[in-house]
């Protein structure tokens, strides 16, 4: 495809209205013709404003309910076709048992790039092995890039021991998210707190917003030098002031945070 | 436990509690967080993540398929199937393929085109009048739109539309909200295949300049 033909579909192209053999000629094209991208890019941002011309409709709460239901059906097939399983998957979260995964993942990997190293190459892998692989490579990308965030588990202590969440540090926002699973539901004007510990010495990080049953909590900054994130029950509403006064519920440790996660 | 009491007397002294050395809390909340963080966590398999995704944009998204495909039922059904890809494929978005929200469009969009034109495969392709075309308005009728839906850039947008040719408006609205190929066009409406490219394409270069003359996209 030349620019002249190109620029006869592009009209066409910017409303999906190719067949797929012409969008892949047309993407050869792109790929190695920026004026036409340019041009290209003029028609798009005509069409990216079509939705607004749109009457909006809403859909039935019950899809996003299916959606959630077929996620959590993967996620259970996917641990139930786990050869062994790694961690406890009653006390984990689903954030810990999909990292489980990956852990053994990486190990087969690992044994698949071994033999191919040993057989020279000639070793006639498997495609499964070969997802594993590139998978695994994937993984690596995502933990050597700057954007990857940093994943710290949360566990209920004994006070609410079937609360579980994430701690997760973006580097490239430098925000802080942490979300918590199955706190016991708030009565009166109580009220979750987050804590910072260093040392033993907390530091309030406010309060946690609970909603559905998820209580989340985000904050601006990194966690260097923090040992560990605490969530208390306090009597509230207004925050407990340098010390949680009532119960720690959840706890994370904030060391050696990747080596655990992945 | 002495030293870092000493330490923290001097850095936090009259401030409220909730402060954090070498952070800025207070808070971002969670519904601040960009479009691409909440992207990038569906991809590690946080899932509260994609709820709030789903918070965002499932009106926008089932407002377009709905209009594509004028039945609740497969609509919703398409909404579903595009935010289960969502959470399958979400670490293939790259900011560079554009914004979450267009990435997003784009998947539902194709969902909705393939399902268009697998029902037409065998159903015979019949043109509708260009006259009727020209009075359905569907696209420039203005009554029946939520107020909010009401913004600047897609009333501008109405009313650029209703400045092209009638032939311009068919060939877009019949590919853009019905998903025809610009063949499957030239087809139904007896058309050489060139005239419905030609009409694409001039319609969205008029469009463009009555919306740049307006101020709604950037020249
Ligand atoms: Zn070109």
């Amino acid at each position: 495809m030349n620019c002249q033909e190109f620029e006869e579909l592009s009209g066409a192209y910017a409303l999906d209205a190719l067949t797929e053999e012409e969008r892949r000629a047309a993407d050869e094209h792109l790929a190695q013709c920026p004026k036409c991208s340019r041009a290209l890019q003029q028609l798009r941002s005509v069409v990216e404003l079509f939705p607004l011309t749109v009457p909006p409709v809403e859909p039935s709460p019950r899809v996003k309910e299916r959606i959630l239901a077929r996620i959590e059906e993967q996620a259970q097939q996917q641990r139930s076709s786990q050869m062994q399983p790694a961690l406890p998957s009653q006390a984990g979260s689903y954030w810990q048992q999909r990292a489980g995964k990956r852990w053994r993942w990486a190990a087969l990997a690992a044994v698949a790039v071994l033999l191919l190293a040993l057989l020279g190459g000639t070793f006639a892998w498997n495609i499964s092995l070969q997802q594993q692989l590139s998978h695994l490579q994937q993984q690596v990308a995502l933990l050597g890039s700057p954007e990857a965030p940093v994943v710290y588990p949360l566990r209920g202590t004994a006070q609410a021991s079937s609360a579980h969440g994430e701690v997760m540090y973006f580097p490239r926002q430098q925000v802080t998210v942490v979300v918590v699973y199955g706190l016991p539901p708030l009565e009166g004007s109580h009220v979750y707190q987050g804590w910072l510990l260093r040392h033993q010495h907390p530091t309030s990080i406010g309060l946690l917003t609970v909603e559905n049953g998820v209580a989340t909590l985000n904050f601006q900054g990194p966690l260097t030098g923090y040992d560990s994130l605490a969530i208390s029950l306090e009597n509230g509403p207004q925050p407990s002031r340098e010390v949680p006064k009532g119960p720690v519920v959840a706890l994370g440790t904030l060391i050696n945070s990747r080596a655990n996660s992945y | 436990m002495s030293a870092s009491g000493k330490k923290e007397g001097q850095g936090s002294g009259g401030q409220a509690s909730g402060s954090l050395p070498g952070a800025r809390p207070p808070h971002i909340p969670v519904e601040e967080l960009s479009d691409e963080t909440l992207v990038r966590a569906i991809s590690l398999g946080v899932v509260w993540a994609l709820e709030m995704l789903y918070e965002r944009y499932h009106r926008l998204l089932y407002s377009i398929t709905y209009r594509m495909i004028k039945d609740h039922q497969v609509a919703e059904d398409l909404l579903q199937e595009a935010f289960l890809a969502v959470w399958q494929n979400a670490g293939s978005y790259s900011s560079r393929m554009g914004s979450v929200q267009n990435w997003l469009i784009s998947i539902m969009r194709h969902r909705a085109i393939d399902y268009l034109r697998r029902l037409r495969t065998h159903a015979e392709l019949r043109g509708m009048p260009l006259e009727d075309a020209a009075t359905s308005e569907e696209m420039v009728s203005a009554d029946a739109w939520d107020a909010v839906w009401r913004s600047v850039q897609g009333a501008q947008l109405r009313r650029a539309l209703t400045l092209l040719s009638s032939e311009q408006r068919l060939v877009i609205e019949l590919a853009y909200f019905e998903g025809w190929t610009h063949s499957e066009i030239a087809r139904a409406y007896g058309l050489p295949l060139g005239t419905v490219k030609a009409r694409m394409r001039l319609g969205l270069m008029r469009l463009r300049s009555i919306l740049e003359r307006l101020g709604t996209v950037e020249s």
